[in-house]
């Protein structure tokens, strides 16, 4: 492409881990099955019947439109696997087979981990409590065999991924991804609950946090250097300022997340931190952790411009494209904003475009095409 | 096409205030679609409300950035073309600030005619909530046309009173703020007059 002296992986990793400026904006789509469905004139219930089907779909968006820098979802977000290898943990409400079949997969939140379990977590261990036990709360499985069984397709669905993208240059972002130990335990009891815990029960409630924050490190090391990218991601969509007053967030939340990037950064690891709702009031914490250690992936409810002002030179920021604007807007308005994000966010380097959180379903292929391009040939038309 | 916004923390009584609203509008022989939009079950029997003569649709939870604003639209906008209502009720997900909502409707869906907002406020869980959810808690406060005091019944009437003069105190614009049990029906007509 005119004026590109970089691939794709250095541009990514030069712009996350601030080191310099790239040749121009990284794009990163948040592309996953929601989107990619209904781009291939797949319903959403035959995305989440077939797995395969999806893979298909993710492979077809990424040649229709050119490709990108690096990939979000390099195998299907299935319910399984966000629960087997993401470690989500709750339910979901799945069209075709609890839902008519053009609804998206809804979150089935319930009040599932009791306050007893806060305890056998700090016991026995995250790890063992959630495989030997959690997962059979929240799915249909009921043996380890149909765990490993489960777990073994999805890793053979890798596998025939891994040679799909291999062919076409493409690394994943991240090469392990989590859900912050705050955002688990949100979803486990569903959020009031949870929040009553913090008020009757902290000391329990942060027993647990520890044992899991303890035990989640290892994992997302292991993981990163087996795939080879130094890149590891956590998602929390509830500990910002949008719900929680800042004492309850350092207490609850904050202290975790330095010692998560306190070891990850330590082994070489960037962390991208998938942070939704409005963070403004908690962003200038994370001028306090090292440079170029984590990456802010914001869903456009939070000022990425005011954010900017507060960590620029120090931390990246993946977005933010409105999925809003995605589905509502015009190319030309999705054009416009993704200039003004390369201007005023990646004058410097420390921008990875993408969209606000994720690509909706009902996305135009026009407004996502004119993301893509805009990303592609913005800057060099300036020159 | 007038918009009912029946909002609040999970668990504070929502559906039930809003059934009786809805069934009060039907009575009077308006046109009544419901949406709901709660991360948790729902509890409203669609079929049971449909068989009442009140349309119901859900929405897509979960994702309060990426699909809530189009997930709603979308809906309005069917329900206007099928049911052409006189009144929407809706019950959003506890987990978006309603003000947001409002905005979001106002900005996507031409034929709303008004809108009001009842937030509801529970007196057994407000002081942990004000404790621990204040932002959340404060942004459905400013939002509000009328707030309600649910869930008289369980507490006495003292804590009534506090909970009421806390709620006055944190509101920048006063509203009315009635006490009520959805469940006992007590105070619920002079709420909804003040409602409509």
């Amino acid at each position: 492409m005119g004026g590109e002296i970089m691939d794709g992986w250095d541009r990514v990793e030069t712009a996350i881990r601030y080191r310099e400026k790239p040749d121009r904006v990284p794009i990163v789509p948040q592309l996953t099955k929601a989107a990619s469905a209904p781009f291939q004139g797949i319903s959403q219930a035959d995305a989440c019947r077939d797995d395969e089907l999806i893979l298909d779909a993710l492979i077809k968006c990424y040649d229709e439109f050119g490709g990108w820098d690096a990939l979000y979802m390099d195998i299907p977000d299935s319910e399984l696997m966000q629960i087997l290898f993401w470690q989500q943990p709750l339910a979901w409400k799945v069209p075709g087979r609890d839902l008519p079949d053009d609804y998206a997969m809804q979150v089935l939140e319930e009040e599932v981990l009791t306050i007893e379990e806060y305890d056998r977590i700090a016991q026995e261990g995250w790890q063992k409590f959630y495989y030997d036990y959690y997962v059979f709360k929240i799915t249909h499985m009921e043996t380890q065999e149909d765990l490993q069984r489960e777990m073994g397709r999805i890793e053979k669905l890798g596998q025939k991924a891994a040679v799909e993208w291999g062919k076409r240059s493409v690394k994943n972002l991240c090469g392990s991804i989590d859900f912050h130990p705050f955002f688990k335990l949100s979803l486990m009891r569903s959020m009031v609950k949870f929040t009553e815990d913090l008020y009757y029960r902290g000391e329990v409630v942060e027993k647990a946090l520890k044992r899991m924050t303890d035990d989640m490190i290892q994992p997302l090391i292991d993981t990163c250097k087996e795939t080879g990218i130094y890149v590891a991601a956590f998602v929390e969509e509830r500990a910002s300022a949008f719900y929680y007053p800042l004492h309850v967030f350092e207490r609850f939340w904050w202290k975790y997340t330095e010692q998560i990037v306190d070891a990850l950064f330590s082994e070489g690891i960037v962390l991208v931190m998938h942070l939704d709702t409005d963070w403004g009031k908690n962003v200038p914490y994370f001028k306090k952790l090292p440079k170029g250690s984590v990456v802010l992936e914001l869903d456009s409810m939070t000022d990425i411009f005011e954010a900017k002002k507060v960590l620029e030179g120090h931390q990246a920021f993946h977005g933010d494209v409105s999925p809003a604007l995605q589905s509502v807007g015009t190319p030309e308005d999705i054009e416009e904003y993704c200039r003004k994000l390369i201007d005023e966010v990646g004058y410097d380097g420390g921008l990875v475009l993408g969209v606000g959180c994720e690509v909706p379903p009902d996305c135009t292929k026009e407004n996502f095409r004119a993301m893509i391009e805009t990303a592609k040939h913005y800057e060099f038309s300036k020159k | 096409m007038r918009i009912l916004l029946i909002a609040g923390f999970l668990g504070t009584g929502k559906t039930t205030l809003l059934l009786h609203i809805a069934r009060h509008l039907a009575s009077l022989s308006r046109n009544v679609a419901v949406i709901e939009n709660e991360i948790g079950d729902i509890g409203i029997d669609g079929l049971l409300l449909q068989k009442k003569g009140l349309e119901v649709r859900e929405l897509y939870g979960g994702c309060v950035c990426c699909t809530m604003r189009t997930d709603l639209r979308t809906t309005l906008l069917k329900v206007k073309e099928v049911v052409n209502p006189d009144y929407v009720l809706i019950e959003p997900t506890g987990a978006a600030y309603p003000g947001d909502v409002i905005r979001n409707i106002l900005a996507d869906v031409p034929f709303v005619t008004g809108y009001s907002v009842a937030i509801l406020v529970d007196p057994v869980r407000y002081d942990m909530l004000k404790a621990m959810m204040t932002p959340m808690l404060d942004a459905q406060l400013r939002s509000a046309s009328v707030v309600a005091v649910n869930r008289i019944d369980e507490v006495d009437g003292d804590t009534v009173e506090r909970i009421r003069a806390d709620v006055l105190s944190r509101m920048e614009e006063q509203k009315p703020v009635i006490p009520v049990s959805a469940q006992e029906e007590i105070n619920l007509d002079t709420l909804i007059a003040e409602l409509l």
